[in-house]
């Protein structure tokens, strides 16, 4: 048996490239309705109030992953501090709220405004280091708001928290679903609604321009920089845009329990989005939503499980990775 | 001619090296310059001066009659200087099509917020622009494969496609880092003749290159650099007959006088 070496197949470096199933990708025209209409017949389905209640907390869990996954599937950063931006939104806005200083919707913008504003301020220092020390400067950071949401006692109410923050003004709206239940079904409407604008807004940069030099800039800022970007004025722009949705998610979180305190915005708050945003594949932005929806959904039935629910979740993730290993799927 | 980039006294030092050691060089409008040297010598440091990459412990670099020292290499770029790099610098696992589609980006505005503004629009990667383009640069049948995974010939060519895409500033000045290196005869041939349309469209154009051969047929002029000086400077024919030249590629004097004693092991 004789074998001969050949030169790379044309087409090929160094001739081995493996074959790759590649990732699904329904046009937005298409998923877009489809996603809108399984929002509006969600509540006629569950018909009870438990179950929206727990939709409705995927539905924040999937606005801040979306806050996230912008940052991790554009320039490719991981950032802690995204639990202290949705501390930001929730605080902000249950300062305004309580004290009657604005209604709910300004003061919902300026939630957002004040996450964005925040995310600038962390993002100039930490945005000066990449990857690994970006994580851990940003982790440094989270750390930090969440010390100021305990401690900053006259303004965040400290270890107390804020209660009695009100709703947002939904009464008198007429939604479909209200027909069945008549509990929580604005909130989950307004909830999911804010869930596809992000949603859409996620799609729409990732993949268009604004995404490629992005994506170009996490492969090799020296070549982007020397076509005319300024990749640190990208980099910076997107962490502050995904501060910002992470603010507005707080803000959304805030008056839906009405209560904000300081054990909800720690540097598990962003783990728990970095999980989702990982399992849902590193920049994909339905894979992110459907990965709110599942981690949000099971825990309700592994109650008896108890602390051996994390068990599960590991496998759980193991599975998925492996799953997207073998189809060749790279992120 | 007038003239269009300028090095004057330009120095570079890392640590202890003297990289550069007062560097002058200047590329007239429309001109083809080489630039040559053995390993060392200060090339692509030079190049990356000149680009913005880098800034110059000391000397001065002028671009269109501007002081542009010190200027990141996004400022030049958008007056219109843009170079390509020595190793295959592409974006890993992404297609020829959205390397293709950067170049029209940053001809469109490269700001963070038009390329917002404009992602809400149009893909520039779906229209007929970058077929264009892929056709120029013989890239078509690779449109929708991974650039890292493309030869090396048809990386190197998809280099020089961005840049010279993204530079809408004319006449541009496009700086080549050993475009030629790698490439097979039909690759270089493809290579040189793109270069000769660059030229026709207006393009000042300033190559480091090993190939002797095709250097001096490509280039009005040649820059030899040896350890980090201006060695000679002139026409290709001139330059290469120089003995200063043919000696510090040979590491030698030609009389063989100061060959380096081999010293080391087996």
């Amino acid at each position: 048996m004789t074998e001969t070496i050949s030169p790379p197949e044309p087409g090929t470096a160094r001739g081995r490239r493996r074959r790759r199933i590649p990732v699904p990708r329904l046009p937005l025209r298409f998923a877009l309705p489809l996603a809108i209409v399984l929002v509006a017949v969600a509540p006629l389905v569950f018909a009870d109030a438990y179950r929206l209640r727990v939709a409705t907390a995927a539905g924040l869990l999937a606005i801040l992953a979306l806050a996230m996954n912008l940052l991790i599937g554009g320039p490719g950063e991981i950032s802690f501090a995204h639990g202290g931006f949705y501390g930001v939104g929730a605080y902000v806005l249950g300062i305004l709220t309580v004290g009657n200083t604005l209604s709910f919707w300004p003061a919902l913008l300026v939630a957002t405004a004040a996450g964005t504003a925040v995310g600038v301020a962390v993002g100039i220092p930490a945005l000066r280091t990449r990857t690994l020390s970006f994580a851990i400067a940003t982790l440094g950071m989270g750390l930090f708001l969440a010390n100021v949401f305990g401690g900053w006692t006259s303004v965040t109410g400290g270890s107390v928290g804020l209660a009695n923050i009100p709703r947002a003004p939904l009464d008198g709206i007429p939604v479909p679903g209200s027909i069945f239940v008549q509990s929580g079904v604005r909130q989950f409407y307004l909830v999911w609604l804010v869930v596809l604008v992000v949603l859409v807004l996620n799609v729409v940069v990732l993949r268009g321009g604004f995404g490629n030099v992005l994506k170009s800039i996490k492969r090799s800022e020296v070549l982007v920089e020397s076509l005319g970007f300024r990749p640190g004025f990208y980099r910076l722009a997107t962490f502050a845009f995904s501060a910002g949705l992470a603010a507005l998610a707080g803000g959304m979180y805030a008056q839906y329990i009405s209560f904000v305190g300081p054990d909800n915005f720690t540097i598990f708050t962003a783990f728990n989005a970095i999980v989702v945003v990982a399992i849902g594949g590193l920049g994909n932005a339905w894979g992110t939503v459907a990965t709110a929806i599942v981690l949000t959904v099971v825990p309700e039935y592994l109650h008896a499980l108890d602390d051996y629910r994390v068990v599960v979740f590991a496998v759980l993730l193991f599975v998925v990775l492996r799953v997207r290993a073998a189809l060749g799927w790279r992120t | 001619m007038t003239t269009l980039l300028t090095a004057e006294a330009v120095s570079v030092r890392f640590g202890g090296l003297q990289a550069l050691d007062e560097i002058d060089l200047t590329l007239a409008e429309n001109e083809f310059l080489g630039l040559v040297g053995p390993n060392g010598a200060g090339k692509t440091t030079a190049l990356d001066v000149l680009s913005g990459r880098r800034r110059p412990s000391g000397g001065t670099v002028r671009f269109r009659g501007d002081d542009v020292t010190g200027q990141r290499s996004w400022q030049l770029a958008r007056r219109g200087l843009v170079r390509t790099f020595q190793a295959n610098m592409m974006f890993e696992s992404r297609t020829v099509r959205d390397h293709i589609r950067l170049g029209i980006q940053a001809a469109n505005g490269p700001g963070a917020f038009r390329t917002l503004l404009r992602t809400f629009g149009r893909d520039v990667g779906r229209g007929a622009e970058v077929e264009t383009i892929a056709e120029r640069f013989h890239l078509s049948g690779a449109l929708d494969e991974n650039a890292d995974e493309l030869p090396f010939g048809s990386q190197r060519l998809l280099g020089i496609a961005m840049s010279v895409t993204a530079c809408t500033v004319f006449p541009g000045v496009l700086l080549l880092d050993e475009p030629l290196a790698g490439m097979n005869d039909v690759e270089m041939s493809r290579a040189l003749d793109i270069f000769a349309t660059l030229r026709e469209r207006g393009f000042s154009i300033l190559m480091i290159e090993h190939n002797m051969a095709a250097v001096s047929r490509a280039a009005d002029r040649l820059y030899v650099f040896d350890r980090g000086r201006n060695l000679a400077e002139g026409p290709p024919e001139v330059v290469l007959a120089d003995p200063d030249v043919m000696s510090a590629y040979l590491g030698a004097d030609l009389d063989g006088s100061e060959l380096p004693q081999w010293t080391g092991g087996v």
